[in-house]
């Protein structure tokens, strides 16, 4: 395909605002799949992603367009998800692009993770093709998001674009202003290769599979290849493109988008956003690689069962391969055995990691509860990063403790302002500005965008929900690392029938350290099943005891009459009993369950 | 009503022992606790059935040639609901077809309502000897709660009349636990039930079944749960009250004055063989276990499609049997303990050592030593029993048991085959 001819885009949209929908129109409308093989959300290939109704991973596809003037173009669409913790997957996908949809809901408006994702565009210098989507719905209002994009972005009024890509409106419309808008790829196909790895993952048959954008020259089977950082040489399987599945290609030419069936077997060969080029004749300077992600999120995951402790490196390894943000090393509980310290980049990202690697993977996990990354400075004037509890040092022993402060940006019609403040507020935040966002009629209908500083801890735990419920789902949410700030924190220790549980601990404010050593023994009370014995459960700061609960000893188990000699449905009553007992830990003499380790988790409820 | 002919006496009797378990699952309103295999408002099935109950037994009469048949139990449902010339052309059958004890046990499941005198007098006249009487409460809001049909006072009635038409092994069942029942509750209904003094007592906790009305109703909210330590104070006291009162702790929720223990009821937890016939029947026989289909009238095709088979080819694939299993070797070891240990009496080592041609040490050893040292088991000289708190926490222990693979019984299952 002529370089000129060759569009790459990724679509810029919040959650729920239609992105996957508006995909799957496009790829209908150019005939990419056949109609039979059409189903909803068709790049989101995982079950998880069809589970939540979300975009978890970038995905690609080749679209072929022939536009009105008779005339063939290559769209390369990357598809992005939407939720703040995934801004590193966009990111990933924007620098593999020269322009991006930005598709806003026609009943909402701009919403705060919209914006940050335009800014990012912006910042890469991407085409913006504006359109405000689902403008056949009931509540739509079209002239009033479209100017919404207008005052906020500082498009061309009439480069705004009214589509539904429910009913498949204006969507030929969006494909055209792609072709006249978006530049073509610049690279030079003759220079020597450098194609930028935005995303691999692995296959069984074929190896590590990379995803690249090809920025000069070209790649072909057989060609001796390499990665420029780390090193790495190998002669690729085959080279193809997504259609959106795997489809063999003769050969990838600047400008164009596909995978390199490496046939690397070892998952550590390859890194998303390295440089890959020739192995003779290669470039001299690789590309400007990504910024790393920053983990937010700390947590241990262990395998329930200890002896997959080996397993759950190999699926961390893999996983890690297809989601770069995910940090992993050993560590080692009391309670728990061998597992790994995990950074993620907050707590959707967490539970995706979870679930993937009990579904893809088939590892029973448990994690403990998931604490941020704190900066300490010790008496003795060493400084420390401390991400899980038991690494706290302790008390006589800190000088200055410093947590994560973040700027957070909510989006809401002003009506739920003081909302919205009584909630910041309630998690030590502090206002910083506001900003109306539209010139709309009546007051509390008017937009506006408040930024606020607040502690990653605070916000970590149910934070979004709230925000949802007390603005009757208006508001939305933008989160960005500010600063580390002084914090006065302690660890809260746990003890179960006398033992201190290490996976049990937190950091806590010291403020409302005994508070919450309250609430929690109170909900592992709960939490923890009856055992043959009594079972203290204890809250403890610094050795001190702030909290006691007792679960008490389990006096009835046992199955009433036999129906009629039915033993096999007895049987199977008491297999169902020894089920439940595996899928919990043994910390010491008790039988604990998964969701105990969570139980800070449901502490504001 | 003229007694059903006795069989001849013989001289040698048949060798091995076994029960019959025959099933009659029609009710005239379905209880709200309840998730056996019974119906309401099948009423017109039932001149079908009682045929195809005469047929099924006459299908198995072959492969049981060799057994004599100690104890008949006729589960439900509602036995009592049969009219006694159904009973009649049934018990017909089993003498005309199967080797019976002289001295069999042959016991009724009843609800007060039906046992009017004329109906009990015809029942003892046919040769029922021991009435199983669904009284489950003496409080008539506790029996409304659990959707009976009658009232306390129609169920004690119901046990003077039966005494009065010449029953003397009466057990009596009743419920403990009811949500929301205090300890003071229960305390008047056993009482009540003492004053009769039935031979024999069944006190279950309340067990809220899946799928049933009361699952229901607890699961929305409108019930809450039955509370485990009110149920735990409610057992213990019974067991020291029955006691007090001359009856013996036999099975975790049986107690009967001496001698006086359902023989039926022993077959099953003392892993003996049994068949069980009619809907939904279960049976334990030549090292297998399997079911009948539950629903009544595929049942009665499924036998008339059996008969017809043996009548055109001599033989019969038993088609009313819905699925079952062979266990494995470790499977009826794990089961043989499990019911034994619900015997008060517990495990004889010798005899299962002798039975299943491996000590139990060799078969439950760490589960064995485990709960000798929690105090849920303990060493008798010549037993291995629950400890009266292991009573109540019987499957504490019950489930380290099991062998580590789950039985998987329809893999696992072939139909059996016998010359029939």
């Amino acid at each position: 395909m002529d370089q000129a001819h060759i569009r790459n885009f990724s679509i810029i949209a919040h959650i729920d605002h239609g992105k996957s929908t508006l995909a799957d129109r496009m790829i209908e409308l150019t005939g990419t799949v056949a109609a039979r093989a059409m189903q909803e959300q068709l790049l989101d290939q995982m079950d998880l992603e069809r589970e939540k109704g979300i975009t978890i991973k970038a995905q690609a596809v080749r679209l072929a367009y022939r536009a009105a003037d008779g005339a063939d173009y290559e769209l390369n669409l990357i598809d992005t998800p939407g939720h703040v913790d995934f801004a590193y997957e966009v990111s990933r996908a924007l620098a593999a692009c020269e322009g991006a949809v930005l598709v806003v809901d026609a009943t909402k408006g701009i919403q705060a993770q919209t914006l940050a994702n335009v800014y990012q565009a912006l910042d890469l210098d991407l085409a913006l093709v504006p359109v405000v989507n689902k403008v056949d719905m009931v509540a739509a209002e079209p002239e009033r998001v479209a100017q919404e994009i207008v005052d906020v972005i500082g498009v061309d009024p009439n480069e705004v674009l009214f589509a539904s890509a429910k009913s498949g409106q204006g969507i030929n419309d969006i494909l055209t202003a792609i072709v006249a808008q978006v530049p073509p790829p610049a690279g030079d196909p003759q220079a020597p290769l450098r194609a930028l790895v935005f995303d691999s993952k692995y296959d069984a048959y074929k190896g590590v599979l990379v995803y690249v954008r090809v920025v000069d020259g070209t790649i072909r089977a057989g060609q001796q290849l390499r990665l420029m950082q780390q090193g790495t040489r190998f002669e690729p399987l085959e080279v193809g493109c997504f259609r959106p599945q795997l489809e063999v290609v003769q050969a990838l030419t600047a400008g164009q988008v596909g995978y390199v069936a490496t046939g690397l077997k070892g998952v550590g060969d390859s890194r998303v956003g390295d440089t890959l080029t020739l192995e003779r004749g290669g470039a001299p300077e690789p590309l400007p690689g990504y910024r790393p992600a920053k983990a937010m999120v700390f947590a241990g995951l262990y395998p329930t069962d200890a002896d997959r402790y080996s397993d759950l490196r190999d699926a961390l390894e893999r996983l890690s391969l297809n989601d770069a943000s995910l940090q992993w090393q050993p560590e080692s509980s009391v309670a728990l055995g061998f597992g790994f310290r995990c950074g993620f980049l907050g707590l959707l990202h967490m539970e995706i990691i979870q679930e993937r690697l009990e579904r893809e993977f088939g590892v029973a996990l448990i994690a403990t509860a998931p604490s941020v990354e704190y900066e300490v400075t010790r008496t003795d004037g060493r400084e420390v990063v401390v991400d899980s509890p038991s690494e706290l040092p302790a008390p006589n022993e800190i000088a200055e403790v410093r947590e994560p402060w973040m700027r957070i940006t909510v989006t809401t019609p002003a009506r739920y302002l003081g909302a919205v403040m009584e909630l910041v507020q309630g998690r030590r935040g502090r206002f910083e500005k506001l900003e109306y966002l539209d010139r709309g009629g009546d007051e509390g209908d008017q937009r506006v965008m408040a930024e606020y500083l607040a502690p990653l801890s605070e916000i970590l735990v149910d934070f979004y929900d709230q925000l949802k419920s007390r603005s009757q789902g208006y508001a939305s949410l933008d989160y960005q690392f500010a600063d580390y700030l002084p914090a006065r924190v302690a660890r809260l220790d746990v003890m179960v029938n006398g033992d201190v549980v290490d996976a049990l601990s937190t950091i806590v404010p010291v403020d409302v350290a005994a508070a919450q050593g309250r609430k929690l023994t109170v909900a592992l009370r709960e939490l923890i099943p009856r055992q043959l014995f009594d079972v203290p459960i204890q809250a403890a700061i610094g050795g001190r005891i702030v909290a006691r609960e007792t679960v008490r000893a389990m006096r009835k188990n046992v199955l009433a009459k036999c129906y009629g000699g039915d033993v096999t449905r007895k049987r199977k009553l008491l297999e169902a009993q020894k089920a439940g007992k595996k899928r919990m830990k043994m910390v010491g003499s008790v039988e604990v369950p998964q969701e105990a380790f969570m139980a800070v988790l449901k502490l504001r409820e | 009503m003229a007694a059903p002919p006795r069989p001849a006496s013989s001289d040698a009797p048949a060798a091995t022992a076994l029960a019959l378990y025959l099933h009659i699952p029609f009710c005239t309103a379905k209880c709200g606790y309840c998730d056996f295999n019974s119906y309401a408002g099948l009423e017109h099935v039932v001149p079908d059935y009682t045929p195809a109950l005469v047929q099924e037994l006459a299908l198995w009469a072959p492969a049981a040639r060799d057994f004599r048949v100690d104890t008949v139990f006729f589960g439900g449902g509602t036995p009592s609901l049969s009219s006694l010339a159904d009973l009649e052309r049934i018990l017909r059958a089993v003498y005309a077809q199967y080797t019976v004890a002289p001295d069999a046990e042959w016991t009724l499941e009843a609800n007060p309502s039906e046992l009017t005198a004329e109906h009990l007098a015809g029942m003892r006249g046919l040769g029922i000897n021991r009435l199983s009487i669904g009284v489950q409460s003496l409080h008539d809001d506790e029996l409304a709660l659990l959707e009976r049909q009658h009232s306390a006072e129609r169920a004690l009635s119901a046990v003077e009349a039966a005494r009065a038409a010449g029953f003397d092994n009466l057990n009596i069942d009743l419920i403990f636990g009811l949500i929301g029942q205090p300890l003071a509750r229960w305390q008047q209904t056993l009482e009540r039930a003492l004053a009769v003094r039935p031979e024999h007592l069944s006190c279950y906790a309340l067990t809220v079944e899946p799928g049933t009305a009361l699952y229901y109703r607890v699961a929305k909210g409108q019930l809450p749960e039955p509370d485990p330590d009110v149920v735990a104070d409610q057992f213990e006291w019974t067991r020291d009250r029955l006691e007090r009162a001359g009856y013996r702790h036999y099975e975790l929720s049986n107690w009967a004055l001496p001698g006086r223990e359902c023989r039926h009821n022993l077959v099953y937890w003392r892993s003996d063989p049994y068949l069980g016939m009619g809907a939904g029947a279960h049976s334990f026989f030549a090292g297998r276990r399997f079911a009948n289909v539950d629903a009544p009238t595929r049942y009665v095709e499924a036998v008339r499609a059996s008969a017809a088979e043996r009548a055109a080819t001599g033989r019969s694939t038993l088609q009313q049997i819905r699925g079952g299993e062979t266990p494995s070797a470790a499977t009826l070891r794990a089961d043989a303990a499990i019911l034994g240990l619900r015997l008060i009496e517990g495990i004889d080592p010798h005899a299962f050592a002798v039975r299943f041609g491996c000590t139990l040490e060799a078969a439950f050893g760490p589960a064995i030593k485990r709960h000798l040292r929690t105090g849920l088991l303990e060493r008798t000289a010549d037993r291995l029993r629950l400890t009266a708190r292991g009573q109540f926490l019987a499957n504490e222990v019950f489930v380290e048991l099991l062998p580590d693979e789950p039985a998987s019984p329809e893999r696992a299952y072939a139909a059996p085959e016998h010359e029939t």
